[in-house]
């Protein structure tokens, strides 16, 4: 996947450089099934890419490694082919014949892992989590692709709990989902970048699962972020949390704790509360010291 | 615009020479690439004509298909391509994008 700006210098440019890689490693690239994606183009330079590289047109949502790419919401339609492939897979497996331990342990290797490529991805939709869900609980309980709900001998919520809390330790997608996703917030913090994804389960189970050590405080939040004796200040200090600036929210340490500077952020009057609070902050703040 | 390249015969066609080469530049060792050439040029194919194999047929090219190795192979490969075009683009022929310094290829 290569990006380029259609003009006619950029994609003759690119086509030289295929060309060179293709002489040098004996890789060439098959134009005629390589695809060409416009983003905000023209109809000019659209005529300009086929008469250059001759490639096909696509446009979005197009898959790409196996992982629907879109710039809006997916449609039904376009999340179908994951239901479809989990579907798929339970005529061949003779379920009537397996006993529920057996058709346990399919589900959990292989009808579970199915959305998990994707999941890491995108968040997918209730609705398809749902007719996942569905087709697990009737492969589970009668082998096959429905089940009527007397032959459910427990509940679904009840059968996604891990073994230890009386489940079968069937994942439940929309929570794997979550956790799998939390790795994009992770990476965007570890290489100090803000957090792309606005996923708000996402970003709660990091702020939830980590613990800062401040050393310049250059990539550490100042409200957020567990930093100061294993908790975080909008823990430590909800009424001062909710009165800050919108636009400060996600202030780094090194940019409010010298000087103080947090105070300003509050924009509230000062209650009993607000006070009782700064006062808390105070003390903690009082002997640390950024490296 | 985003282009998706696809490359035909893509395992079978990585040249052995090439590889090896882009292998020294990034600074792998000698007897590290002793052994890719060794795995590389101990793959041989027979074509099995009405029950009798036939004679054996040497590789110049082509990575070992399942082999875990390969993808990673194919990865610093396909890492050329990525530095050619960053190097187009420095000598001025390709019109920078933002948000994405050094980084215009991926797999």
């Amino acid at each position: 996947m290569i990006f380029v700006i259609p003009t006619e210098r950029d994609l003759l440019a690119v086509k030289a450089a295929l060309g060179i890689f293709r002489l040098a490693s004996g890789l060439f690239s098959n134009l005629e099934k390589s695809t060409a994606v416009p983003l905000n183009c023209t109809e000019t330079d659209i005529a300009r890419l086929q008469a250059i590289l001759a490639c096909k047109l696509e446009t979005f949502p197009c898959k790409y490694l196996g992982i629907p790419l879109s710039v809006y919401k997916l449609k039904r339609s376009e999340e179908q082919f994951l239901i479809d492939k989990v579907a798929a897979r339970i005529p061949g497996w003779k379920g009537q014949l397996l006993n529920v331990a057996g058709r346990v342990a399919l589900v959990k290797a292989t009808l579970s892992a199915i959305p998990i490529h994707t999941s890491i991805a995108l968040c997918l939709s209730p609705w398809a989590i749902q007719a996942i869900d569905k087709l697990r609980r009737a492969f589970i309980w009668a082998g096959a692709n429905t089940v009527a709900g007397g032959k459910c001998k427990v509940a679904w919520v009840k059968v996604c709990r891990p073994k230890e809390l009386g489940g079968l330790g069937i994942s439940d997608l929309r929570r794997v989902g979550i956790a799998l996703r939390v790795r994009w917030v992770w990476r965007d913090r570890i290489e100090g970048r803000r957090p792309a994804t606005r996923e708000q389960s996402a970003l709660a189970l990091f702020q939830a699962a980590t613990v800062f050590s401040v050393g310049n405080g250059q990539s550490t939040y100042f409200w957020t972020d567990k930093w100061i004796k294993g908790s975080s200040i909008a823990m430590l200090a909800p009424n001062v949390y909710a009165a800050i600036r919108p636009m400060k929210k996600l202030s780094t340490v090194a940019e409010a704790l010298p000087g103080s500077v947090w105070v300003t952020h509050i924009l509230a009057a000062p209650t009993l509360q607000i006070v009782t609070e700064i006062s808390l902050i105070c003390d903690l703040l009082e002997d640390f010291q950024l490296s | 615009m985003l282009l998706k390249i696809d490359l035909a015969r893509a395992f079978d066609s990585v040249a052995w020479v090439f590889l090896l080469d882009v292998l020294r530049h990034m600074g792998f060792g000698l007897r590290w690439r002793n052994w890719i050439s060794n795995i590389l040029s101990t793959s041989s194919t027979r074509i099995l004509l009405n029950g009798k194999p036939g004679r054996r047929i040497c590789h110049a090219r082509g990575l070992r298909q399942g082999d875990p190795l390969s993808p990673m192979l194919f990865v610093l490969v396909m890492e050329v391509l990525n530095r050619l075009l960053c190097w187009i683009e420095c000598n001025g022929f390709l019109t920078p994008i933002d948000g994405l310094p050094g980084n215009r290829v991926s797999l």
